[in-house]
């Protein structure tokens, strides 16, 4: 969702099945959105 | 990398987190997904000051569940990222010990990024009891800057890195500022200091107005004064009240600005006081701009009808709301000025105390009242030793029936009730 954005701006992106508890941080870059996360390949299985 | 994982490509591990950087791609749709190191990490933390910008450093403790005892769940190390040359540095820690979330610290504000230092709360077993490290960020594998040996184990460590109750947590409390907000916290304080300022000036200059009229006007339980706050407001005149009002409306106005302005700051926010706070400032700020919107628009003309009926209707409903509004404050006096308190209210006797400025406002009032009587205004001078007996504290004639004697009551206790 853009920063100024609202519900209807929401867009959904696929990935491979994991789960992120915690990001690092998160930036904009050239038409793309840079995202460092602490990322699981299965939790709690 | 996990021994496994080197045998079994489709090797997946559980319950360990790695730091992955994620390109979304906004045109085209679909995540990059890249593992940026084998070893294990989590609870990740960047230079507050990056967040939602770029970032080259990062700071990331170790997870790993298994390799912790019971008393210390946390990880034995945690590593810092360079991600722009793809290096990693590593703090470990003995066995059976373990560290906590690492929290960036710049220098100072507008030190470069991982100019700073990196706190840690760590465990050592061998004393069970924890240490406070503050590292050199360029440096976290060397000695540190300063230790605090900590002479117990601090409860929280093992739960540290789930984001519970931690000086880590503290210091993110800045994320929920917005973004474009920076800074101007300071300004929006005095902004709202010099507006209440004014606006209780402003205010005060209104009551000087008012002040002339009767203060105890349309009350139903005083119909004996009815008579004489109307032939007060027609002397009076048009022009004063109107003053009266405007001045005390503008006031009133400001006040709310700096109320308002206030409420930009959100450092008292989610105290049980806010709530009650604000309904007190809303009751009484819409009690007051009633009150002196109708003073400044409609009592004048009223007063001068032929019928003073009108009149003395709208002042006493007035008056009840300016009793109304006081009525949150625990007092017959508003906050914003004293012209609404009135004998109607008075405070029972125990609740009367001399004070030196209502001494002083009584002394001048006294003045006033003298020097009009000195002029030998007609109808004014009636009023004015009225008003002076009750200074004096000498009975009223209409009170002599009701009421137990007050002979010997000290002036000050009527006195106080006067504006």
């Amino acid at each position: 969702m853009p920063r100024s954005g609202g519900n209807a701006d929401v867009r959904w992106f696929d990935t491979d099945p994991c789960y992120v508890f915690h990001p690092m941080n998160a930036y904009s870059e050239n038409g793309e959105i840079v995202l460092d996360v602490a990322r699981y390949d299965q939790l709690l299985s | 990398m996990n021994p496994n994982a080197a045998r079994d490509p489709g090797w997946r591990d559980k319950n360990v987190a790695r730091l992955h950087r994620w390109r979304i791609d906004l045109k085209k749709g679909g995540i990059k997904s890249t593992p940026l190191d084998d070893r294990d990490g989590e609870f990740p933390r960047v230079d507050e000051r990056r967040v939602g910008r770029k970032h080259r450093f990062g700071y990331m403790a170790a997870t790993a569940p298994r390799a912790t005892t019971a008393r210390c769940r946390s990880g034995r190390r945690w590593q810092k990222y360079d991600l722009e040359r793809g290096t990693s540095t590593i703090r470990t820690y003995g066995a059976g010990n373990g560290c906590g979330e690492p929290l960036f610290v710049p220098r100072h504000e507008g030190a470069e990024e991982d100019d700073g230092y990196v706190l840690v709360l760590s465990y050592d077993q061998a004393r069970n009891a924890s240490v406070f490290d503050i590292l050199d960020a360029r440096d976290i594998a060397g000695e540190p800057v300063a230790r605090v040996r900590i002479p117990n184990r601090i409860p929280t460590l093992p739960r540290q890195l789930g984001g519970g109750v931690t000086p880590a947590n503290e210091e993110r409390a800045p994320r929920s500022v917005p973004m474009t907000n920076h800074g101007a916290s300071h300004e929006t304080f005095a902004l709202s200091g010099a507006l209440m300022a004014a606006g209780a000036a402003t205010l005060f200059v209104g009551t000087l107005f008012y002040i002339r009229l009767t203060p105890q006007l349309g009350l139903p339980a005083l119909a004996a004064d009815r008579p004489q706050a109307l032939a007060d407001a027609l002397a009076l005149g048009p022009r004063p009240m109107a003053l009266a009002g405007g001045f005390a409306l503008f006031g009133d106005f400001l006040l709310a600005a700096g109320c308002i302005a206030l409420a930009a700051r959100r450092r008292l926010a989610d105290s049980d006081l806010e709530p009650f706070g604000w309904t007190l400032i809303a009751i009484s700020a819409a009690t007051a701009m009633i009150f002196d919107s109708m003073m400044a628009v409609l009592l004048a003309p009223l007063a001068r009808l032929a019928d003073p009926g009108l009149f003395l209707a709208c002042k006493g409903w007035f008056d009840f709301l300016f009793a109304a509004g006081n009525v949150p404050f625990g007092s017959a006096r508003s906050p914003c000025s004293g012209r609404h308190a009135r004998r109607g209210a008075a405070p029972p006797e125990s609740a009367r105390i001399v004070r030196p400025r209502r001494r002083r406002r009584r002394a001048r009032e006294r003045r006033r009242l003298r020097a009009r009587r000195a002029r030998g205004a007609g109808r004014d001078r009636a009023h004015g030793d009225v008003r002076l007996r009750r200074l004096r504290g000498v009975r009223h004639p209409d009170r002599a029936s009701r009421g137990r004697p007050r002979a010997r009551r000290r002036p000050i206790a009527t006195a106080a009730r006067v504006h």
